[in-house]
């Protein structure tokens, strides 16, 4: 029997169910009392308007900001733990000094390898980011300075290095913003493939509703707290979306994903 | 004693290059001095430089007076050999703390410490006349005045950064690009940049003994400012930094006892190292120029 994967919510099908997660920073409470689970090893989009605290849920799920409440991780044994999965992190955008000399293949390299890059980097861990760039389409940007790459090429370089640390679970911070249509087109189709050959759970925080509709299969809607999550169709409604961002919005062309459990789809 | 010993046989092997200075003791531990101080800076500033916290340097260098005033006050004579490190790396982990945990930008927190640690440098030398000559020391600073203990410390220091550098090189690379990147690929960055910032503030402390306390961010900044335009590689540019730094520091001190120049070695030092900065620009024009 295959599984809703907007219905159910057991461990093997879950990769993260959050449990009363509030944040509160500077006095000001950004989160509030959020329930919502993720199904495992499909995309999950997290919408929401400015300021709804869509990339403060991505810095808690990572443990990088306090909050309270708690996040579950679903195990592949049928038990939820607190032990983190592994993560890769696709941020928003990069706060680096553009003038720094480093290379996509030494960001790359300085990711997964222990040896410091003025120590050369190992031929193995070369051939194994070489062969990632070759997945990303950016084969030929491997010796290019990561300052001078244009946004859609860095977005593509960071979703390597994120796949490099071998994800169970990826975030993408608003992948969209700074990224031409074409630019964010190829990084989603990307992210499609390598999802469905390696099984990994994708969390989409995006106040773009366009590729939302395109590429996700499960939709949270928030704004400090969550105000629907479920199947596209159901959650993306006229009435969700005003409630949310505050607009008549168009009636969007939702595809059907049929998309399943990570269990039903490797079977 | 063994320790001595080894500094003593280096310097016996610097005595047998073919300069008539180097018969002499002092040039030899001189020397000795530059070899290690100038590449450990150099690969010191390089983290300098993409922290971008030349400023910061600065502050823990201004430190140097009022540690050694305190030190003396208190401990006498040895004091300040314990109080200069110590406070420098209270000033390095303060601002640090009040970077990180404060809602005060980076440069406002390090502009609070810099004003705080020179006036009480000054306030402590104002009445006493052997501690405002020991300010002045520390201002300009004398390669040639490096005893056995700066060079243990020296020694030690070049080790640690080493080791440090090997074993977290690549971490701390990645959280000097982005800190929120750094963490979510679980790397502590607060407990790496104190552990840096200890270590960067015991470089800076020895390093104001050789060149002094105007003198001692160009010690650290300007070498890897050069090799910044030399090379787009991260791996290369601690190697053109060192190098840049070691070849200014030799050529430097030698040429500062040289009869017909005789002058401030340490000033001399960064002069070059400002120079070998001039002549990587235009390197970088020209390569961009042949593009």
């Amino acid at each position: 029997m295959l599984h809703n994967i907007h219905n159910c919510c057991c461990a093997e099908h879950t990769a993260l169910r959050l449990e009363d997660i509030s944040v509160t920073l500077n006095g000001v409470n950004i989160l509030s009392h959020i329930n919502a689970f993720i199904p495992r090893g499909v995309c999950t989009a997290i919408v929401g308007p400015n300021g709804a605290g869509k990339s403060t849920l991505a810095k808690a799920l990572l443990g990088d900001i306090p909050h309270t409440g708690k996040v579950w991780f679903g195990g592949s044994n049928g038990t939820f733990s607190l032990r983190p999965p592994r993560w890769g992190y696709v941020p928003q955008k990069l706060q680096f000094d553009r003038n720094m000399p480093l290379t996509s293949l030494e960001f790359l390299a300085a990711s997964i390898s222990c040896r410091p890059l003025f120590l050369g980097i190992d031929r193995s861990i070369k051939t194994r980011c070489q062969e990632m760039l070759q997945a990303v389409e950016c084969g030929h940007l491997a010796d290019r300075q990561l300052g001078k790459l244009s946004g859609g090429e860095l977005q593509r370089i960071l979703l390597a290095m994120a796949l490099l640390q071998e994800p169970e679970v990826v975030i993408l911070d608003e992948p969209a913003s700074g990224v031409d249509f074409s630019g964010e087109k190829l990084c989603c189709g990307l992210l499609d493939k390598f999802r469905k050959e390696r099984h990994f759970t994708q969390i989409m925080i995006s106040h773009d509703l366009a590729t939302v509709a395109a590429h996700a299969a499960h939709v949270i809607i928030l704004k400090n707290h969550v105000l629907a999550q479920g199947h596209p169709s159901e959650v993306l409604t006229e009435e969700n979306l005003r409630a949310a961002f505050g607009l008549h919005t168009a009636k969007f062309d939702l595809p059907e994903h049929k998309e399943l459990c990570i269990c039903c789809s490797k079977k | 004693m063994l320790l001595e010993k080894i500094i003593d046989n280096i310097c016996w092997l610097l005595s047998k290059i073919p300069l008539e200075c180097m018969e002499l003791h002092f040039m030899q531990m001189a020397l000795l001095a530059v070899l290690l101080i100038t590449p450990l800076a150099a690969a010191a500033g390089v983290q300098v430089v993409n922290f971008r916290m030349a400023f910061f340097a600065d502050t823990i260098g201004h430190s140097a007076f009022a540690g050694a005033a305190l030190g003396l006050i208190l401990l006498g004579s040895q004091g300040p050999a314990w109080s200069m490190p110590l406070l420098a790396m209270l000033i390095g982990l303060g601002v640090m703390w009040l970077k990180r945990s404060s809602e005060i930008a980076s440069d406002t927190a390090i502009g609070i410490l810099f004003a705080f640690i020179v006036s009480g440098g000054l306030l402590l030398t104002a009445h006493n006349h052997e501690l405002s000559h020991l300010a002045q020391r520390f201002i300009f600073g004398d390669v040639l005045l490096i005893d056995y203990q700066d060079i243990v410390l020296l020694m030690i220091l070049f080790i640690l950064h080493t080791l440090f550098m090997i074993c977290n090189g690549n971490r701390m690379l990645l959280i000097a690009i982005d800190e929120d990147l750094a963490r979510a690929h679980r790397i502590k960055s607060a407990w790496y940049n104190y552990l840096y910032i200890s270590l960067l503030a015991l470089i800076v402390i020895v390093c104001v003994k050789a060149v002094g306390v105007l003198l001692v961010s160009a010690l650290l900044v300007v070498p890897a400012a050069a090799a910044r335009n030399l090379t787009t590689k991260a791996g290369m540019m601690v190697w053109y930094a060192s190098l840049c730094g070691l070849l200014c520091g030799i050529l430097g001190l030698l040429l500062s006892v040289h009869e017909k120049i005789n002058t401030a070695s340490g000033a001399l030092i960064v002069m070059l190292n400002c120079i070998v900065f001039a002549v990587s620009i235009l390197i970088k024009k020209l390569r961009k120029t042949a593009v």
